[in-house]
């Protein structure tokens, strides 16, 4: 298989195999892969598969661009499905500003320290049980983030508890969650606070 | 704080505040203290750890390996794994070796720790084969962790039963390495059925490791 990886920060378009229209364009800004399929996105929300319907033509430069509508022969599904349905052209996957926002400011948080990127995140709207997956892609950072996990003695968890299948290249995906109930994000606010003060610290 | 990997692979002799030799030997393996920072464990066998508590370590040029069979008693032990209920820190502590390891799940221990050299499992058990199992492994770098964890994806996608890579409370922290413990996360229905899943983990493992 391939990795969609390879194509971030390229300009690509995304045409309709039968029709040879563009059905979306533009810098793909990030990339999601599963054992058989790797999609690329233009907006972090719609990841579009090369398959059957759809291919990629790589161009110097595109405006970004997603259809409205797709033709109904072009399968979309969510991509939290992507374990029951492979046969998919189309993942659509939740973007940044659909994070529940009781847990929106510690993500926002988080993402402002170095190499600290957040895929996935969910607290069922504030119900406690909350997750949020990192993408690793440098060991020191993995390392800091580990080690600041194992400082709350057990009462927090890095690992692969939630499957995203997303099986890039040079990427790592790790879950964190609580072990213990956190209802009001107390343990979440305090590891991140301590994981910023760590690389406060390192500057 | 010193970098504790200061100490592998150097000869070291270990003395008592007496001045009388505790142990001796080239250096194959440490501990931290979760406590104190200052303080190290070094061990000659990965069995006994020796600590700078109440000792001094001198780095020798040479020296031959001796390890008694238990501490002198001028100095406190424990076993590793009592010791986040211990209130205050050992002079020693004492391991399970890599000799000792569960006999049923020695030969899954063996083969991931060929897998790649930037894996080493430090710690596992299986309660002698009565229980479910668990191996606690250290990645020195992200190749091996992301060829290891796409394996580990595609034997739960393919099983009935979901293994679980997840970040422990420390057994060895420093800043080169990172710890993860591998276990079912199912629920447990019979050793022999855990060990089987185990065996086919490993051979998905050997096959990545293999071929890609």
């Amino acid at each position: 298989m391939e990795y969609s990886d390879k194509y971030l920060n390229k300009y690509i378009q995304v045409i309709d195999i039968h029709t040879g229209n563009v059905i979306a364009a533009g810098k793909v800004i990030t990339c999601k892969s599963n054992a058989q399929n790797c999609g690329i996105s233009f907006d972090g929300k719609y990841f579009f598969n090369q398959s059957e319907n759809l291919s990629y033509k790589e161009v110097s430069y595109a405006d970004t661009f997603i259809a409205e509508t797709f033709p109904d022969y072009i399968i979309v599904d969510h991509w939290r499905n992507f374990t029951e349905n492979n046969n998919v052209d189309i993942y659509r996957d939740f973007c940044y500003d659909e994070i529940d926002k009781e847990i929106k400011g510690f993500i926002d948080e988080l993402n402002t320290l170095p190499n600290i990127t957040t895929v996935s995140s969910c607290c069922g709207h504030g119900s406690g049980f909350w997750y949020i997956e990192f993408v690793f892609n440098d060991f020191d950072t993995l390392n800091i983030v580990v080690n600041n996990v194992e400082a709350f003695d057990g009462k927090l968890s890095l690992g692969t508890h939630l499957r995203t299948g997303d099986l890039n290249k040079k990427f790592i995906n790790l879950t964190l969650k609580p072990q213990i109930k956190d209802i009001d994000f107390i343990l979440l606010g305090k590891f991140v606070s301590r994981l910023s003060k760590i690389f406060e610290y390192k500057k | 704080m010193k970098d504790p990997n200061f100490y592998i692979n150097k000869y070291i002799k270990i003395l008592d505040k007496n001045n009388n030799i505790v142990a001796s030997g080239k250096c194959t393996s440490f501990k931290p203290d979760f406590v104190n920072e200052d303080i190290i464990y070094i061990s000659f066998d990965d069995k006994w750890y020796f600590s700078n508590k109440n000792c001094i370590f001198n780095i020798v040029d040479y020296i031959d390996s001796y390890v008694p069979n238990e501490p002198p008693a001028i100095l406190t032990w424990e076993y590793w794994r009592k010791r986040e209920e211990l209130k205050t820190n050992v002079d020693v502590y004492r391991d399970f070796c890599y000799a000792e390891i569960d006999p049923p799940i020695k030969p899954y221990v063996d083969r991931l720790n060929k897998l790649s050299p930037a894996i080493r499992t430090i710690e596992s058990c299986c309660g002698h084969g009565k229980e479910s199992w668990h191996i606690t492994i250290l990645f020195c770098d992200i190749n091996s962790l992301s060829m290891f964890l796409k394996a580990l994806y595609a034997f739960n996608k393919t099983s009935n039963v979901q293994i679980e890579l997840y970040s422990s409370f420390g057994v060895c922290i420093t800043d080169t390495t990172v710890q993860f413990v591998l276990e079912p996360a199912y629920e447990y229905r019979e050793a022999d059925f855990d060990l089987e899943m185990l065996a086919k983990l490993v051979k998905t493992l050997e096959k990545y490791f293999i071929h890609f």
